[in-house]
């Protein structure tokens, strides 16, 4: 027992020896990013450092949701965990480095998008999550700045804080996930049982975002967001949402008419709004499963998904650039 | 030596110096100029590349099929100098702006002038391709950079381009649809004028002054009518970029056009691609419920039926029993744990056994 114990520890000590950090990147809600190397290989990678949690045991079970799910889940585009090891009492996750997220190249005016850019951004998503799913994962943290981009332009799904494994009715949920402007209804309403249709709603206004270059339900508070939902939709009837009612957190709200997308969306072909009207049905039950959304025609009609190294970059700073920055920042601090 | 020379000079295109095939007795022959600048046929390429990396024939190098393309000028000299200007500008892509003076970046255009000058007449190959290299690995992160800044702007540029072209059909059909109506009203006019001096018992003096104050008016009225339609698209940089939807529809335009290119792409494009679905799990990423290639393959565990006589040993996950109703309104679907449990017993039959 003492020497396996013993392995691990010098497995773990060699490990963390073979990565430095460089600088800090990104903070997020329990972790900080940083930049880092792998010194044998001189390859780049991110490395989130867990920060230590409220729990006694030192450990945050988001952080252990975090590491299980990525070691499960491998694909394309979902983030690669390379490693993990401990240092003190922090845990450290060694991520692949990607350089942007599909935030930043929202707000940067300097691009256009293209309708395939477009399309192939909710392909790469979709393929994610559809493997997420299949692996009874949910994300529940869906959003823009949890969807990294790679150089060669490849998205991946990042951010695994928030997932969990689910099909189990064992533990309940928590509807407390979802940063608020992507997050579904049933979860605003204080469902403590959902399933995949969570991602589904994140995903369709993260769709929306992308035809808009705007956050499309952008509420301030719980009680707003609902309010900004209804009236983009429509206020959801028995009919269109059976039970809603017997949710924890329901209230009756005002009932605003349902408006056609195509009113807000004007130029959008009508294949892009069903799509986008399939992820934003109120019922989670009939909401488009991830599947269904990738063999929904919207992928195989025209224009075609714009090639992976035609996608638009994000331009960094140059290293000069980047540099002074640094500088000026760290002085301010 | 010196007829082979010869040969290759007199009729440059049309034998290939591999195989020696005549243009004249095989018009389908087509010969392709690779990194080495030596040309030889497509069926020579075919041939000598067939197992990968070979040496050219003519002067040894290494090179691969892939590597050889079609010649778009005439004159090899020319040919050799784009591709070079090409792969250089694809290294030396600074700017201004990259320059704390202007006289940097003189002197700078001027370095990369003298190698790419080198390099097409072979002058001290081996340290200039050193000095590229060396210049390449230095500039890592700006030359990515500039080349992201590039092919944003080249997009940009392509858009700017295509609502110009746009607007200014718009423009056309206007000033046509203009002048068409115009026309039309005039021939109204006339008719109605013909009409008026035959019935009417006005002098024709005073009919014909009425006439045309009105059909004055008219003209000035379609104009203003028209106008709107042709500068709906202004090219201003925010309204440029906030149009998605405009270029949405301009997109599918554009699309149309390449129609016939795009058949083939439209056959072999697969939103689920199996690819994607096998990644190959590394020792120590096995888990039951994540078999790939079983789920890419489309396996499904069908439950056993009481009535094929076997006692079914199932025992009944956690959870799965009667589903409320507020469960049901969340989206949570009892088939989860069934399907669930399901996977997890039988994908486990695929896991290989780990070695002790
Ligand atoms: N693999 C990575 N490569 C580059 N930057 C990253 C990577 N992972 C995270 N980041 C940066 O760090 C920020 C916070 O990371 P995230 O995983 O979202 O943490 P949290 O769960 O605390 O929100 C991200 O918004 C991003 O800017
Ligand atoms: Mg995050
Ligand atoms: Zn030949
Ligand atoms: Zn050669």
């Amino acid at each position: 027992m003492a020497s396996i114990r013993n392995h691990a520890e010098q497995h773990n000590t060699a490990v963390y020896r073979d990565y430095k950090k460089d600088r800090k990147v990104g903070e997020g809600a329990y972790a900080v990013v940083y930049l880092g190397t792998q010194l044998s290989t001189n390859k780049v990678v991110a490395i989130k450092k867990i920060k230590i949690g409220q729990f006694k045991d030192g450990l945050d079970m988001s952080a252990i949701r975090e590491v299980k799910t990525l070691q499960e889940l491998r694909h394309p585009n979902v983030i690669e965990l390379m490693e993990v090891y401990f240092h003190k009492t922090n845990l450290n996750l060694v991520l692949e480095y990607l350089e942007s997220d599909l935030e930043m190249i929202i707000k940067d005016k300097s691009i256009v998008f293209m309708p395939g850019d477009v399309k192939h951004w909710m392909l790469m998503t979709l393929r994610g999550l559809d493997h997420c799913h299949r692996n009874w994962i949910l994300h529940r943290d869906m959003k823009p700045n949890n969807l990294l981009l790679g150089r060669d332009g490849q998205l991946k799904i990042a951010d695994f804080g928030l997932a969990r494994d689910f099909g189990d009715r064992n533990r309940q949920m928590t509807a407390q996930v979802v940063t608020r402007w992507y997050r579904a209804p049933e979860l605003l309403f204080g469902a403590r049982e959902y399933g995949f249709g969570v991602d589904i709603w994140a995903i369709g206004c993260i769709f929306a975002e992308l035809l808009l270059r705007n956050p499309y339900l952008p509420g301030s508070t719980d009680m707003e967001q609902l309010d900004t939902m209804f009236r983009a939709l429509g206020t959801p009837t028995e009919a269109d949402w059976p039970s809603m009612d017997k949710l924890p957190n329901h209230i009756q709200f005002k009932q605003y008419p349902k408006t056609p997308l195509r009113l807000l969306f004007t130029a959008a072909p009508p294949d892009t709004l069903e799509l986008l009207e399939s992820m934003l049905i109120y019922d989670p039950n009939r909401r488009i499963s991830a599947r269904e959304a990738l063999l929904h025609p919207y992928f195989y009609n025209k224009p075609r998904p714009t090639p992976l190294e035609n996608l638009p970059k994000h331009v960094r700073d140059t290293p000069e650039v980047a540099k002074q920055k640094r500088k000026a920042e760290a002085m301010g601090a | 030596m010196a007829t082979s020379t010869l040969t290759t000079t007199l009729f440059d295109d049309d034998v290939c110096p591999v195989c020696q095939t005549d243009r004249y007795l095989n018009p389908q022959m087509k010969l392709k100029v690779g990194p080495c600048f030596h040309k030889m046929c497509e069926n020579c390429i075919e041939r000598l590349f067939a197992n990968g990396p070979a040496p050219c024939p003519t002067c040894r190098q290494t090179l691969r099929k892939a590597t050889f393309s079609e010649q778009t000028f005439e004159d090899l000299s020319v040919e050799k100098e784009v591709r070079i200007r090409k792969q250089m500008s694809s290294k030396f892509n600074k700017r201004r702006e990259d320059f704390k003076t202007l006289k940097d970046f003189n002197d700078y255009l001027e370095t990369v002038e003298d190698l790419t000058f080198k390099l097409a007449n072979e002058i001290d190959v081996e340290t200039t391709k050193a000095a590229i290299d060396k210049f390449a690995a230095e500039n890592r992160d700006l030359i990515r950079i500039n080349a992201d800044r590039l092919l944003n702007e080249s997009r940009m540029a392509t858009q700017r381009q295509e609502m110009l072209r746009k607007e200014r059909q718009q423009q056309r059909e206007a000033y046509q649809m203009e002048l068409a109506a115009e026309q039309a009203a005039k021939n109204e006019d006339r008719r109605m004028l013909i009409q008026e001096l035959a019935t009417s018992d006005k002098s024709a003096k005073s009919i014909l002054a009425a006439r045309q104050a009105i059909s004055l008016k008219k003209t000035s009225m379609r104009k203003t009518e028209v106008k709107p339609a042709t500068t709906s698209s202004s090219l201003n940089g925010t309204s440029l970029l906030s149009d998605t939807y405009w270029r949405m529809q301009r997109d599918e335009e554009v699309d149309r056009h390449h129609e016939e290119d795009e058949e083939m792409v439209a056959d072999s494009f697969d939103p689920v691609q199996s690819q994607y679905m096998d990644v190959d799990l590394g020792v120590g990423y096995v888990n039951s419920v994540n078999n790939n290639k079983a789920h890419a393959g489309g396996l499904q565990y069908p439950l056993l039926s009481s009535s094929s006589g076997i006692k079914d040993l199932y025992v009944e996950p956690v959870g799965v029993g009667s589903l409320s109703k507020v469960a049901k309104a969340g989206g949570y679907r009892l088939g989860f744990g069934y399907e669930r449990a399901i996977e997890d017993a039988h994908t486990a039959l695929f896991v290989p056994t780990l070695q002790s």
